[in-house]
């Protein structure tokens, strides 16, 4: 029974994938997800602003800020801001704010905090890559910003056996018949069903976003033929920024850990003018890095597609040093978001 | 915690027909083997699943604001602690005009095996000022609720001078009285009048992390960077 109840916990309570945005002046951000599996139902959204403003400047009593999302798949399906799957205020309309007479300026005042049912989002989008756009805009007054976008998938408190995942613990209490049922109903294969979902709850190992834009200044570009660092993505000029995530050890202990590592995939939004074909590579460390995802020609911002890849845990703590470099053929390659998860 | 390999044993999915599923029916020979493989299994997935990256940023490129809310705009930065304290630092948003440095987070968290917490990592990438004079000050720190954190807050905090760039680790060991319980049965989307779409309950244990970083030159013409910000929780 206790075996039962740890299955059920690890397959659909601890969900470990979503994004967050931070620091959205007006502008579009485009974030990536991709659901953790079928048992998870549910994810909350919010977004916040502040309300003490620099010194030297002032919140009207009418500024306003909008946030309109607008999710999509890979395969063209959409939720458009009006639909009733979105989120309240996630849908366009202003949200006022007072300036705040406290002194506490790192207190955030949310704009909204809605839950999405993922289940119902997923009738319409059908393939596995969804992509959520949000609209920032500033109706009236200069001062407010988006501090922080976010959205993380909903642990779930109660299991459905009807669900892809999930095991009803009374089947496995003293005195009941054991046996191996079924992965769709009751007995051992059942508990070995929802391990196999505890398996695939693999976390979101990086989501990087930027205003999606064709200014140097705020989206991350590059114009070299050759693999470079793109600029604002670099610790010095020239160097790539690193980033440095923990990988969780799946099939081989950690210590000692792996130089090969474990499982992963990734996969950035990008743009290339001037008729240019790009290559964005991620490095990772593990000794079949760097991974490319190569052909980049979309002239409007687009997803790439999602290129396989592998993390080492031979780090001390497993911690695995990603970094990210592209060129191109012509023009300038910008990314506006990345995206790298375990699988 | 104990009775794992700390690792995942590979084995077929529960839903193979074949001989080699451990788990399906008339496997009486193998129950003993199995159950072995499933015991260790859960055991290390109760460890591995609670630790994640929670937030991952590409960091503050130039900031100079300076020690205390106070500080922004001035050009006399107050005094600070040595490793500071979160009261030492500017909370505000990171409003351009001002070059703060500042983000929030809220963070589920999920004990390590049976009964330990995590503990919650930021790992970033930070370079003092050009002029060599200046001092960049780190810090990270943990709220149950979502409220400016105080130098009673849990935190770890950290002083850099280098200008050719350093890495910074800070972590900190939660605990029971870090972190808000957050329960409830959601309304799902949107709806105009009536006819609420009534979700599952859900119940979390959560927190709010906090990281911030002042630049001591409080100059926009002597600024400092912090990237490559990743918060993680991580083995106890």
């Amino acid at each position: 029974m206790a075996c039962a109840e740890a299955a059920n916990v690890c397959a659909v309570g601890r969900p470990s994938r979503g994004f967050t945005i931070l620091n959205a002046f007006p502008g579009t951000y485009v974030a990536s997800y991709r659901r953790t599996h079928q048992s998870i139902k549910q994810a909350v959204m919010e977004w916040s602003t502040r309300l003490v403003p620099p010194p030297g400047s002032t919140i009207g009593p009418t500024d306003s800020i909008t946030v309109s999302l607008t999710i999509s798949d890979g395969a063209g399906n959409s939720i458009p801001p009006t639909d009733s799957r979105i989120p309240t205020f996630f849908r366009g309309g202003p949200r006022y704010f007072s300036q705040s007479a406290l002194s506490n300026p790192g207190t955030p005042a949310m704009g909204s905090m809605g839950f999405l049912d993922i289940e119902a989002a997923a009738t319409t989008l059908t393939d596995p890559s969804w992509s959520f756009e949000f609209v920032v805009t500033r109706p009236t007054g200069t001062v407010l910003v988006v501090d922080r976008i976010a959205m993380r998938e909903l642990a779930r408190t109660i299991v459905n056996t009807s669900d892809t995942y999930g095991v009803d613990v009374a089947d496995f209490q003293p005195g009941q018949p054991a046996g191996a049922g079924s992965t769709t109903t009751t007995g051992t294969l059942r508990l070995a069903q929802t391990i196999d979902g505890a398996i695939a709850s693999t976390p979101d190992v990086l989501t990087l976003g930027w205003e999606e834009s064709t200014n140097v200044v705020v989206t991350p570009s590059t114009t070299s033929a050759a693999f470079a660092a793109l600029t604002l993505l670099e610790e010095t000029a020239g160097v790539p920024m690193r980033f440095r995530v923990p990988i969780r050890p799946m099939y081989v202990e950690a210590p000692p850990g792996d130089a090969t590592g474990e499982t992963g995939r990734f996969r950035v939004r990008y743009l290339v003018t001037g008729g240019g074909t790009a290559t964005v590579r991620l490095n990772t460390g593990s000794t079949g890095s760097p991974y490319a995802t190569a052909g980049l020609a979309s002239a409007v911002f687009a997803w790439s597609p999602w290129v396989d890849c592998r993390f080492p845990t031979d780090a001390t703590g497993a911690i695995a040093t990603l970094t990210f470099e592209a060129k191109t053929t012509a023009g300038t390659v910008y990314v506006s978001a990345i995206h790298v998860q375990q699988t | 915690m104990a009775d794992t390999l700390d690792k995942l044993v590979p084995r077929v999915p529960a839903t193979d027909a074949t001989t080699s599923n451990l788990f399906a029916s008339s496997r009486a020979l193998n129950a003993g083997t199995g159950h072995i493989f499933l015991t260790s299994d859960l055991n290390h997935l109760a460890n591995i699943t609670a630790v994640r990256v929670v937030l991952s940023h590409q960091g503050f490129d130039g900031f100079w604001a300076g020690p205390f809310g106070s500080d922004a705009g001035t050009a006399t930065p107050g005094g600070y602690s040595n490793p500071p304290l979160p009261s030492q630092f500017s909370w505000l948003a990171p409003y351009t005009s001002v070059g703060v440095a500042t983000l929030w987070t809220d963070v589920r968290v999920d004990t390590y095996g049976t009964d330990a917490l995590p503990k919650l990592t930021l790992r970033c990438w930070v370079q003092a000022p050009p002029s060599g004079t200046e001092t960049v000050g780190v810090v990270l720190a943990v709220t149950p609720q979502r409220t400016q954190p105080s130098s009673s807050d849990l935190y770890a905090s950290t002083l850099v001078t280098s200008t050719a760039g350093v890495d910074v680790d800070l972590s900190v060991q939660l605990r029971a009285q870090d972190l808000r319980s957050w329960s409830g049965q959601p309304s799902l989307g949107f709806v105009a009048t009536g006819g609420l779409v009534i979700g599952e309950p859900y119940g979390e244990n959560v927190c709010t992390a906090w990281v911030a970083f002042f630049n001591t030159s409080v100059k926009n013409s002597d600024r400092a960077n912090a990237f490559g910000i990743t918060l993680s929780l991580e083995a106890p």
